[in-house]
């Protein structure tokens, strides 16, 4: 009965998200010069968990709201704790640790949300293992990760791009450190029904389903099998990714296709239960037994050419210090990139690829 | 002493209510002003009358999320309002009480299922069989939204509408038969004119429910923004839809200028559907005069809804 | 209309008894409409009457009295089968109209329509005072025709006495009148469908005495036309109205209704035969 009173907090679930929002951008970006542009896109440490690129966070999302009686206000306030619950347990962990270890002080770790399970997981760990060392990590988005380490305002900043050079004069950070700390891989995916024996697409054919010119599965060699174009919602990262493959990061070209995803679970449940479906989805997504990965121009998106680079789609994200670094956060660095953490169980669930061999 | 605990009391209700009434003017002025804020970037025809929204090109019309809210909301409650009207009107008048019971518990247990799980069951089920009936490539769109939302409002108005039928007090069935009606022509003649205020605030809040839903609709209706659905079976998009999908990615300021006027435009839709409730279940200012002589069930509003609203004030 | 007269009684409050000397006349010579032989009425196992045998004569007004509970409302809502709503409720014996079982009837709508009934709140129907009124000649297998609805619905306005208050309002709700003119609509959209037999359970009891009064005078001219059953606590109101009267009581173990004495209704205030209703009627009778 009471479900019905959600009429009258539509509102109030608006309300919260933007709270939510607007609180933590404050935080992040009150002495950024640029702060109107960055400021929004750093309003959503909370949100960014929805549409981030990275599947493994989209799990993290799903499950949470599949657990939370899920209106949407719950919803919001379910990922704002999940991204709390991260962080404060992150910082827990430092002080109660049973090891007692070399490295101590505090840390400020903020970027790129698609980076941000992987960094977290990171920070667990490292404070587990140096009980004195206090980390903080929050997403806030790529940019303001380059623009705030730029400014100081942070130890590391995590971008899923290396600054522009145009970034390291205008931001004054020419001697800033990129270290690649993990691999984000993206493929096409596709119904079974619909490509018929082919498995394979250049990256012509790939342009011309995408935006729209085939239409039909026979065009490429597959199936007479009308083609289903089912996008991610604009502004994911794991768009963004595919847009700077086929279009060269112009999102216009992208048809509209049937449908646009908020998430890459709604994506590989639509592309598996939908003939002549395609679509995109992360790394950890592509061994599903209900979809087909697709290889491009005869590369198949597995962990070796991913990390030798002749997969072309997507690439690594990194983290960023302004010179070297503190001590500890070089340390961390060197934590995050140890073949240790890189081959970890948990590193390889989040669905990231190691950036060493 | 209990002097003091009354003025204690009394102070304590007083200042919750300050606080709810105050926290709920701010909440609208607070959407409302920042919302506003949209038409320094576009101006207010090119919002309300614009065909295509796309961050892409910047065009932030309105049309596209306003028409999928209401014609979602449309569908369903052409489907749910009478589905559930039949369906209060056979637990009260004429299933045996065991089978009423099933009923009931079956209705709370729809009520009491999270959003996401009636999403994935239209993902999983509606969208295929949308697509297999109709030879559609996806199936997902206004329709199948509106098949969602059917099952998730028939909860909150069988129950209204069951409380609204069952407190029409006994005489009026007896004199209904008594002059030779027969059951039926006692509940579509009688019962059912005499329980609209109820009838009415079920549907109402069925389509509070339908508008407002957020979650499941996102799952199911394809979230195309950029031009307004030629058919019920394309992909489309609602209001709460787009905001929750955008809102995470706007990065430009016009861009979320614009998610948060629609959000005071819901808001605004929402407030006038409360407005709507009073009336229809008579709020303080309606027809009093002639409500007098009418017995306290007959025609009043159920106890269920007097209570919602007292929670809503 | 009505003549008072005092009651012989020396021991009670003085009752007002009727002694209309043309209804008394044919008290003797009424045609029985509605008869109990041997009747008995169950809910479920709970036997609530048990073995009555009582007459209303053919257009004369007949009292149901008796203490609460002792199943003066079940009897007469037997007399039209409201009981068939009732899980359980089941009958034994004879319950007839004009000779014929009412419990065998299969056609409850005609039967309804033969056996109007009133009720203790005033119960019309959410819709214009003409729409109340019209509601039943609209329903069943001898409609009236559309046409002379209109003519029949001023009719039994007119017959129930509210015509004059409401003829300029015909078309507004009938929720909207008083309690005492909604119940004379009840009683217009009864006898609009011309029953035989009006049933009234405690029909002035929710009202004022004005409105009481004027119900009370519509029963006498009502009478002409209707045979009347009314069940009544107000032993004054039977004395008033009523041609025969019959006094029910109940076991007091069993708490199974039966009949104590019935007759017309002079006597029976007058002259009661048993002490039961003797005690009854002047006030022992808790
Ligand atoms: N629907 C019912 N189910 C079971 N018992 C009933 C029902 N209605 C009445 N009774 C019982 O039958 C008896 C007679 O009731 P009723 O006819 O209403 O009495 P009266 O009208 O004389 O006050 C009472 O004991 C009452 O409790
Ligand atoms: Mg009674």
């Amino acid at each position: 009965m009471f479900k019905s009173l959600r009429v009258g907090f539509t509102g109030l679930v608006i309300m919260a998200t933007l709270a939510a929002c607007g609180s933590t951008g404050t935080t992040t970006t009150s002495t950024n010069p640029t702060s109107s542009t960055s400021g929004s896109s750093a309003t959503m440490p909370a949100a960014t968990m929805v549409a981030t690129a990275m599947p493994a966070a989209t799990d993290a999302t799903m499950s949470a709201t599949m657990m939370a009686p899920t209106t949407a206000a719950t919803m919001s306030a379910t990922m704002m704790a999940t991204a709390t619950d991260a962080t404060m347990s992150a910082t827990a962990m430092g002080s109660t640790a049973m090891t007692g270890g070399a490295m101590s002080g505090k840390l400020t770790v903020a970027g790129s949300s698609a980076l941000l399970p992987m960094m977290q997981e990171a920070a667990k760990e490292f404070q587990a293992k140096n009980s004195g060392a206090q980390i903080t990590v929050t997403a806030g988005g790529s940019g303001a990760g380059r623009t705030q380490v730029c400014s100081g305002q942070i130890d590391i900043g995590d971008s899923d791009v290396k600054l522009s050079s145009d970034e390291r004069s205008k931001l004054n950070c020419a001697d800033a450190v990129e270290t690649p700390v993990a691999i984000q891989a993206f493929a096409p995916v596709a119904n079974k029904k619909g490509p018929g024996s082919v498995n394979n697409l250049t990256k012509d054919q790939l342009v011309k389903i995408f935006n729209g010119t085939s239409k039909n599965w026979k065009e490429v060699g597959g199936d007479d099998q009308a083609i289903v174009l089912v996008n991610r919602a604009k502004g994911s990262g794991t768009r963004s990714n595919m847009a700077k493959f086929l279009f060269a990061g112009d999102d216009k070209q992208f048809a509209t296709g049937a449908s646009e995803e908020d998430n890459s679970e709604t994506v590989r449940q639509t592309v598996s239960q939908t003939p002549g479906a395609i679509s995109y989805l992360g790394f950890a997504y592509l061994t599903n037994p209900d979809i087909i990965a697709l290889q491009v121009d005869g590369v198949k998106a597995d962990k070796a050419d991913i990390q030798s680079g002749a997969w072309k789609i997507g690439g690594p994200g990194y983290a960023i210090t302004k010179g070297k670094g503190s001590e500890l956060a070089q340390a961390f660095i060197q934590f995050v990139t140890s073949s240790d953490f890189q081959n970890s169980d948990a590193f390889g669930k989040l669905g990231f690829v190691p950036v060493q061999k | 002493m209990a002097r003091r605990n009354a003025i204690l009391a009394q102070s304590i209700f007083f200042s919750a209510a300050a606080i709810l009434v105050l926290s709920t003017g701010a909440l609208v002025l607070f959407i409302g002003s920042t919302g506003l804020r949209v038409f320094s970037f576009i101006s207010p025809a090119s919002f309300f009358f614009g065909r295509s929204w796309d961050q892409n090109t910047q065009d932030f019309g309105v049309l596209p999320l306003l028409f999928g809210s209401l014609a979602t909301t449309l569908v369903t409650l052409v489907i749910s309002a009478p589905l559930a009207i039949a369906v209060s009107i056979f637990m009260v008048e004429i299933a045996p009480r065991p089978i009423r019971r099933i009923m009931r518990t079956a209705v709370e247990l729809f009520a009491s299922l999270p959003s996401v799980i009636y999403g994935l069951l239209g993902l999983t089920l509606v969208v295929p069989w949308l697509r297999d009936a109709l030879h559609v490539g996806l199936g997902k769109g206004i329709l199948a939204a509106a098949v969602v939302l059917v099952f998730m409002t028939q909860p909150t108005m069988v129950s209204i509408a069951e409380d609204a039928l069952r407190s029409l007090p006994e005489s009026l069935r007896e004199g209904a038969l008594a002059v030779g009606a027969t059951r039926w022509q006692m509940i579509w003649r009688v019962l059912v004119p005499a329980a609209r205020p109820g009838l009415l605030t079920a549907v109402i809040l069925g389509m509070g429910r339908a508008i407002g839903e957020t979650m499941a609709v996102q799952m199911v209706v394809g979230n195309i923004t950029s031009r307004i659905p030629s058919n019920l079976v394309s992909g489309a998009t609602t209001m709460p839809a787009a905001i929750v999908t955008q809102l995470p990615e706007a990065t430009s300021p016009a861009h979320r200028a614009a998610l948060i006027m629609v959000a005071f435009l819901l808001l605004v839709i929402t407030l006038i559907l409360i407005a709507g409730v009073r009336l229809a279940t008579g709020g303080k200012s309606t027809k009093a005069s002639t409500r007098r002589a009418v017995p306290a069930a007959q025609g009043g509003r159920p106890a269920a809804v007097a209570k919602l609203q007292g929670d809503k004030v | 209309m009505a003549q008072p007269a005092q009651a012989a009684s020396n021991q009670g409050p003085a009752l007002q008894v009727r002694t209309d000397p043309s209804q008394n006349a044919a008290v003797g010579a009424a045609q029985p409409q509605v008869e109990a032989r041997h009747f008995n009425f169950f809910y479920g196992a709970f036997k609530a009457l048990d073995d009555i045998n009582m007459v209303a004569g053919e257009h004369q007004i007949t009292a149901l009295i008796g203490p609460s509970g002792c199943g003066k409302s079940t009897l007469l809502r037997a007399m039209n089968r409201m009981h068939d709503r009732t899980p359980g409720a089941h009958s034994e014996g004879q319950l007839l109209l004009n000779g014929q079982d009412i419990n065998a009837v299969e056609d409850l709508v005609e039967l309804r329509k033969r056996v109007g009934m009133i009720f203790q709140r005033p119960n019309p129907f959410p819709m214009s005072i003409f729409d109340n009124v019209a509601y039943g000649m609209q329903l069943g297998s001898q409609r009236v025709p559309q046409r002379e609805i209109p003519d029949r619905v001023e009719q039994a306005l007119h017959g129930a006495a509210l015509w004059d208050e409401v003829k300029d309002k015909i078309r507004q709700s009938g929720l909207a009148l008083s309690g005492g003119q909604q119940q004379r609509l009840c009683i217009a959209r009864a006898i609009a469908v011309r029953p035989e037999v009006i049933l009234m359970d405690e029909p002035a009891s929710a009202l004022d005495p004005i409105s009481t009064y004027k119900i009370e005078e519509l029963m006498f001219a009502l009478e002409r036309e209707f045979t009347i059953v009314i069940v009544t606590h107000n032993l004054q109101q039977a004395a008033r109205v009523a041609d025969q009267t019959v006094f029910l009581t109940m076991n007091p173990e069993t708490r199974a209704g039966f009949v104590v004495e019935a007759g017309p209704t002079g006597d029976l205030f007058r002259r009661p035969k048993d002490q039961r209703t003797q005690d009854y009627i002047t006030g022992r009778f808790g």
